[in-house]
């Protein structure tokens, strides 16, 4: 009793701090003039949103997200950033263009209407109508989140998962071919290179 | 139903209004910024987004689903990572830039 009245009580302040830390982490992500600021500013915002499902009450989610997320897609990024070695040069924000920059208004005005409706409204009124399912908050600790997750998805949702191996495989198969165009021009060059050395 | 938000009770709306401020700056993002790999950063912020609204609905509706969806959701980003970034590699390499303005060859 003592532990959720304290959890209860601490449930706010850790949602407003992450909550906070993603929007200005992910405000930072769109001025910061170096890509790779940008990056490391998205894994800041992918840690944080972790933490909002984890508050939300879905684990496994939040394992996935820092897992696949902040971990190797992340990395992925930065990889590639560092290959590149970009100069800072030419990465100013624009708003010169005129229709960019009026949808973008549009957006951040979207963004200013629905929070202001969101807070006054709320979204129960929404929700009180829909059939709900029996996955409520009692099932999910008695059985635990990981073990409902994978019955779903093993026995419901067996077709889409083993799709999604198909999908990761076209993925890897897609890489090696743009990748291996790279490979063989350099062996050309290099072949070229050597054969005009032996001509000499 | 209609009364004003409680701040100090964290509801489905609180989820759902950090979704919508979450994607709104994303494709604010991927409007002014000109650059393929903020841009590319920008998505991934906007999928995220979507990612918070499922799991807030689901939890909310006493279902799973939502949040297996999002595993599905994750597994494309993940797929979509890995072609974009090598598409992005393959472009700086013919283009010597990642400005998307400068890249325009299929301009009509």
């Amino acid at each position: 009793m003592e532990t959720s009245s304290l959890i209860t009580f601490i449930k706010p302040f850790v949602f407003y701090t992450f909550a906070s830390l993603a929007v200005i982490s992910a405000i930072m992500v769109i001025v910061s003039r170096n890509p790779l600021n940008s990056a490391v500013m998205l894994v800041l915002t992918f840690f944080s949103i972790a933490a909002v499902y984890a508050l939300m009450g879905s684990e496994v989610i939040a394992v996935f997200q820092i897992l696949v997320y902040a971990g190797a897609i992340m990395v992925l990024v930065i990889f590639v950033i560092m290959f590149l070695n970009l100069r800072p040069s030419n990465l100013k924000i624009q708003f010169n263009h005129i229709i960019r920059s009026g949808i973008a208004i549009v957006f951040m005005l979207i963004m200013f209407i629905a929070t202001m409706s969101l807070l006054t409204e709320g979204v129960p009124f929404y929700m009180a109508n829909a059939a709900k399912g029996d996955i409520t908050q009692a099932v999910l600790e008695s059985q635990g989140a990981f073990q409902l997750f994978s019955r779903a998805l093993f026995t419901e949702y067996l077709l889409p998962f083993e799709l999604t191996s198909l999908l990761l495989t076209v993925a890897i198969i897609g890489v090696v071919v743009l990748i291996r165009g790279i490979t063989n021009t350099v062996a050309t060059k290099k072949e070229n290179f050597k054969t005009k050395g032996d001509g000499k | 139903m209609a009364a004003g938000l409680n701040v100090m009770e964290i509801t489905q709306t609180h989820y759902i209004v950090l979704s919508v401020l979450l994607f709104c700056i994303g494709a604010v993002g991927v409007l002014v910024r000109r650059n393929a790999i903020v841009i590319f950063l920008c998505v991934e912020i906007m999928l995220n987004a979507v990612n918070i609204a499922l799991v807030a609905f689901s939890r909310g509706l006493d279902q799973n689903r939502g949040e297996v969806f999002v595993f599905f959701v994750i597994a494309v980003a993940a797929a979509e990572s890995a072609i974009g970034l090598s598409l992005l590699i393959l472009l700086y390499r013919q283009k010597r830039t990642l400005d998307v303005d400068e890249i325009n060859s299929l301009k009509g």
